[in-house]
């Protein structure tokens, strides 16, 4: 109890301490060892994954099909060619309804969660498997899902036994359906884990007074549970953002699984359309186009973090 | 706006040149006593070709006295084969087939094997590789450049069924399109499904346009739709396109097709539940553990009139041409063209082997003769594939929504038409 | 009409989540049993009685799998690389995230922020120049430095660059929340940044290191692309490729029995680790998260 507290404390960033004036002066030691210790991770992130960043922003100006073949200047042409391209701006959109639509479906349900988890028997339980599929591989996922979701498949027989037809659940205009249920499915219980975590430093001696006062369970929730936990919320959302727009192996999953193939145009998202252009089976691979995709995602997930973080940030609410 | 060209520009070159003369130490010599052969496949270890290459490999190696390197690393091998052997590190022999031969080109990565054709094959009296490859698949395997690779396997396409169940579609298969409606219409009518489609596959699903399209107008036309957009008007691409548009309407598929993972459709069709399948030569031994004992898997060539022009794929080996050992490599191409390797592909790997005078499998005997008696041959999918803008992204989703019955023959035309005007004034 | 909402709000809308949440947990725990049971069947049970329970387990679709779909190797390899790449992650991670938390130096706000903007680069981008990069490095190592080199060095070191922005996004907002007094008092008492370092600040960190170290665990163990990519030796690509390949092989032997072998050996390591230790690490998961 008294480790909760502390953390509770521990919740309120440094810098919503006191003015300027008053702020501790530097210490010394840790000035000195500042780029010891940032040394080895800014040298490695910058070689390894700046570098090679900047190369991809390069290629994509260019038109290029790999080491060994020529490479020609295209200027911005790349991504005036993916604004006319149907199925790229089809996986675009496809990507960002998922963000949003999966990302308000997961954090719905996390809410709910954290309002009646508080208190209820085998809460921990419920927490632990919900978290399961988190540490599922997608491509587990994928060499399984013929299999439940086939018009004979697992899924299709139950039904039957209900007396439903069979639905057609991996066919192009529903795959997406489906995905977006997979990506729920498998994120759902991360963001519940860390929302319930952050739900657990709040004292419970709030929940008693407004309990007291005759609070039902959706006020405590909106008056207590999400402005305490809102810092963490806000985090979390800037990691939702950043995974959604990824998402890349549970599209194969549900659609080609292991076997070479394309995706519909239907399920495709921005990574999809980009590992295609990049990979050899199925053609000649235009560099170009897949580099500019990756510019334009780069940029997508940075306008989405400062919307998100702009949504979200609001005054420290401190704990009188 | 010029600082920044400066600075990116900088970078490339900083990349460029770690990545040169990263390489260019790689070619440091290592003083090697032995010569060695390598090769990366996309086989898995398990896979009967794998086995027939590796039994194969061995026996080279022997007689030659040369070390041999194999690594069956399995279908995601290829993704990053390509980058590997540009930069100079990859194997002497790799897997190449009629549809990714454009691709390897591009990169200058397919050395010219036409010398190979003239080698002699051991122990076939002075018979040379040339000789003993028809010409149909010497032509599958090269492009303007020559002969990119030496192809082991022909592989073709054709519409399949158990004649053990319909005996009467191996006396007398469809001769003509309105025959073949007609017996789709009979087998409906008689309460059975007749076709099984893996409709999440669509380059399967386009089997029937591209069969429809090809084999009655010959090679190039389906080539021509991504070169020029008049190329659409011509009357035989919405004929195709009818045809297609009548399987759709005839509700001849199963139901739920176009949401039917594959395997399922193919497993389903083997066990009985469906007449036919549209597939590649290589049907036979991918549902090798689901057929029932008894069944008689048979083929015919989809009717289309015109030309009756057949698909004469090829999947053969290439050599590196940023390789070590290409001599070898070479020897060893002309090495595995021996009876007693091609008897196995078709034994063990159930596929049409490039020999004309070896026997294919009997499941594969119809297909095998459809290819030696043609009078007009065509590549796999006219390589149209190789242009994955149109291909993937336009053509494939178009005849999709054909075969749904979403859109009509004429509005598949005129959609066709102006999306493949866009791709092409995109990709100028 | 306040009676209606209340009944709503303390009723009604709860119980339907707590229904669906425990319809959810059963789904789950139904679901990972039935992957198990699958995987003792026979290919032919499988696809015909998909809901019976296997009259004789077949043990041997593990041993099959793990011969010749080279899963032992995988195996290996994945829990080498995840080990040692968790660890190397939160060794590099955590002293760059606690100097960028405590300096006051100005450049450590811009260098966060370069940091955290490596969350929004996908992968794919990044896939020429690593294949490149490998290649590069390869030789190099051959022929200069070594004589010999292992492309799974080459992914761990690649694993954990990747892992960097967000580690050291989460770790530097963990330890901007730590208190300051400790520290200080030990400073005072003439502790050097590397005692400091190691005997207060870890300590105290606990709970933030622990989330990153689990996360990446999770990641490290289910990364598929990159391995692709790098290591193109079957016998050091780990499991995820390895299912991977069963899956694309099954095409040719329909062995659903493998296949599902397979995906229990992938996927239950990590559902038994979790249930050891997961409980007592999600715990602690957030503490010092905001901000």
């Amino acid at each position: 109890m008294t480790s909760r507290l502390a953390s509770a404390e521990a919740v309120q960033p440094a810098w919503a301490a006191p003015a300027p004036a008053a702020r501790k002066p530097l210490l010394p030691s840790r000035e000195k060892v500042f780029w010891a210790f940032l040394g080895p991770a800014l040298a490695l992130y910058t070689l390894l994954f700046v570098v090679p960043s900047f190369f991809g922003v390069w290629v994509s100006f260019t038109k290029w099909a790999g080491p060994g073949s020529e490479m020609s200047w295209r200027g911005l042409q790349n991504y005036v060619s993916l604004l006319g391209n149907e199925a790229f701006l089809r996986s675009f959109v496809n990507t960002l309804v998922l963000a949003v639509a999966s990302g308000m479906i997961v954090f719905g349900v996390t809410f709910l969660g954290m309002m009646v988890l508080r208190q209820l028997k085998g809460r921990a339980f419920i927490r632990s498997v919900v978290f399961l599929p988190v540490i599922i591989s997608p491509i587990a996922v994928g060499a399984a899902i013929g299999f439940l979701l086939n018009p004979d498949g697992v899924v299709n027989r139950l039904l039957g036994f209900l007396g439903i037809a069979p639905i057609g659940f991996l066919g192009p205009d529903t795959v997406f359906a489906c995905i977006i249920g997979g990506v729920v499915w498998s994120s759902t219980g991360l963001y519940i884990a860390l929302m319930l975590s952050a739900m657990d430093a709040i004292p419970e001696d709030l929940y008693e007074a407004a309990l007291l006062s005759g609070a039902s369970k959706w006020q405590q929730f909106r008056f207590i549970t999400l402005p305490l936990s809102w810092d963490v919320f806000a985090v979390a959302s800037v990691l939702w953002v950043v995974n959604s727009l990824k998402t890349f192996e549970i599209v194969i999953a549900f659609t080609t699984g292991g076997a070479v193939g394309v995706p519909p145009i239907q399920a495709r998202t921005v990574a999809v359309q980009q590992y295609n252009s990049v990979v050899v089976s199925g053609g000649v691979p235009d560099l170009g186009a897949g580099a500019a995709m990756g510019v334009i995602v780069t940029v997508l997930t940075i306008i989405l973090i400062v919307l998100v973080r702009r949504i979200t940030a609001r005054e420290q609410v401190e704990l009188s | 706006m010029k600082k920044q060209t400066l600075r990116v520009l900088t970078a490339a070159v900083l990349a460029g040149a770690l990545v040169t003369g990263a390489s260019a130490c790689g070619q440091k010599n290592n003083p090697a006593a032995e010569r060695t052969l390598s090769y990366r496949s996309i086989w898995s270890a398990d896979e009967p070709q794998a086995k027939i290459l590796k039994s194969a490999l061995e026996d080279f190696a022997q007689q030659e006295g040369v070390k041999v390197d194999v690594k069956f690393v399995g279908r995601t091998g290829g993704d990053a084969l390509n980058t590997e052997m540009a930069a100079g590190q990859g194997p002497d022999l790799f897997d190449a087939g009629s549809d990714n031969l454009p691709a390897w080109r591009a990169q200058n990565l397919a050395a010219p094997v036409d010398d190979v054709l003239k080698m002699a094959v051991p122990g076939e009296n002075g018979k040379t590789v040339g000789d003993l490859i028809p010409a149909s698949l010497q032509k599958a395997a090269s492009d303007d450049k020559g002969l990119g690779f030496l192809p082991h396997t022909a592989i073709s396409t054709a519409v399949w069924f158990d004649a053990a169940k319909h005996p009467e579609l191996a006396s007398k298969p469809p001769q003509s399109w309105d025959e073949f409606v007609a017996y789709l219409d009979k087998a409906k009518a008689a309460g059975r499904t007749p076709i099984c489609q893996d409709g999440t596959v669509p380059f399967y699903n386009v089997y029937w346009l591209y069969s429809a399209l090809v084999n009655a107008g010959g090679s190039n036309s389906l080539l021509d739709l991504q070169k020029t957009s008049d190329a659409w008007d011509k009357p035989e691409v919405l004929n195709a396109a009818k045809k297609v548009e009548q399987l759709a309407k005839g509700g001849y598929f199963q139901p739920n097709f176009i949401a039917t993972k594959y395997p399922a459709a193919q497993n389903d069709w083997v066990q009985g539940k469906c007449d036919l399948n549209i597939n590649g030569t290589w049907l036979a031994s991918e549902v090798a553990s689901t057929t029932p004992s008894g069944a008689q898997i048979r083929s015919f060539q989809l009717p289309a009139g015109g030309k009756d022009s057949v698909e004469a794929g090829a999947l053969g080996l290439g050599v590196n041409a940023k390789g070590k050992n290409a001599e070898d490599a070479k020897k060893f191409l002309a090495f595995f063209e021996q009876s007693k390797y091609q008897k196995r592909i078709a034994d063990e790997a159930r596929n049409i082997p490039a020999r004309s005078d070896v026997p294919a499998p009997k499941s594969l005997s119809d297909a095998q003769k459809a290819l030696a008696d043609a009078k007009d041959v065509h590549l796999t999918y006219d390589t149209a594939a190789g242009n994955k803008a149109w291909w993937n992204d336009m053509f494939l989703p178009l005849d999709d929504q054909l075969l749904q019955g979403k859109v009509t023959a004429e509005q598949f035309v005129q959609q066709g038409k102006q999306k493949s005007a866009q791709i092409m004034a995109g990709q100028k | 009409m306040r009676k209606l909402g209340r009944f709503c709000g303390n009723v009604f809308v709860p119980s339907v989540t707590v229904a669906a949440l425990w319809v959810w947990v059963v789904f789950n725990l139904v679901l990972v049993a039935w992957i198990g049971i699958q995987s003792l069947k026979t290919s032919g049970d499988i696809i015909q009685n998909p809901f019976s329970l296997p009259a004789d387990p077949q043990w041997r679709n593990f041993g099959t799998v793990w011969e010749l779909g080279q899963f032992a190797h995988a195996a290996l390899n994945s829990v080498v690389v995840t080990g040692l790449g968790a660890l190397l992650i939160v060794a590099i991670a955590a002293p760059a995230a606690y100097v960028l938390a405590r300096s006051s130096k100005k450049v450590a706000g811009p260098l966060t922020a370069y940091f955290a903007v490596g969350l929004s680069i996908p992968l794919q981008t990044l896939a020429v120049p690593i294949v490149v990069a490998k290649l590069g490095l390869n030789n190099f190592m051959v022929d200069w430095v070594t004589g010999w080199w292992d492309d799974r060095i080459t992914l761990l070191i690649f694993e954990v660059v990747f892992s960097l922005p967000f580690a050291v996004f989460v770790l530097t907002g963990f330890f901007r929340s730590l208190p300051h007094e400790v520290e200080e008092a030990a400073e005072v008492d003439g502790a050097g940044p590397l005692t400091l370092f190691r005997q207060i600040v870890l300590p105290l960190a606990k709970p933030g290191l622990t989330t990153v170290l689990v996360l990446n665990i999770i990641g490290l163990w289910n990364s598929a692309l990159l391995v692709m990519l790098i290591v193109s030796d079957p016998e050091q690509r780990t499991l995820p490729v390895a299912l991977l390949n069963l899956y694309s092989a099954m095409q040719y032997s329909s062995d659903w029995g493998g296949l599902f072998a397979g995906i229990v050996i992938l996927v239950f390591p990590m559902v038994i680790l979790y249930l050891w230790v997961g409980r007592r690490i999600i715990d602690g998961m957030t503490a010092g998260m905001g901000k």
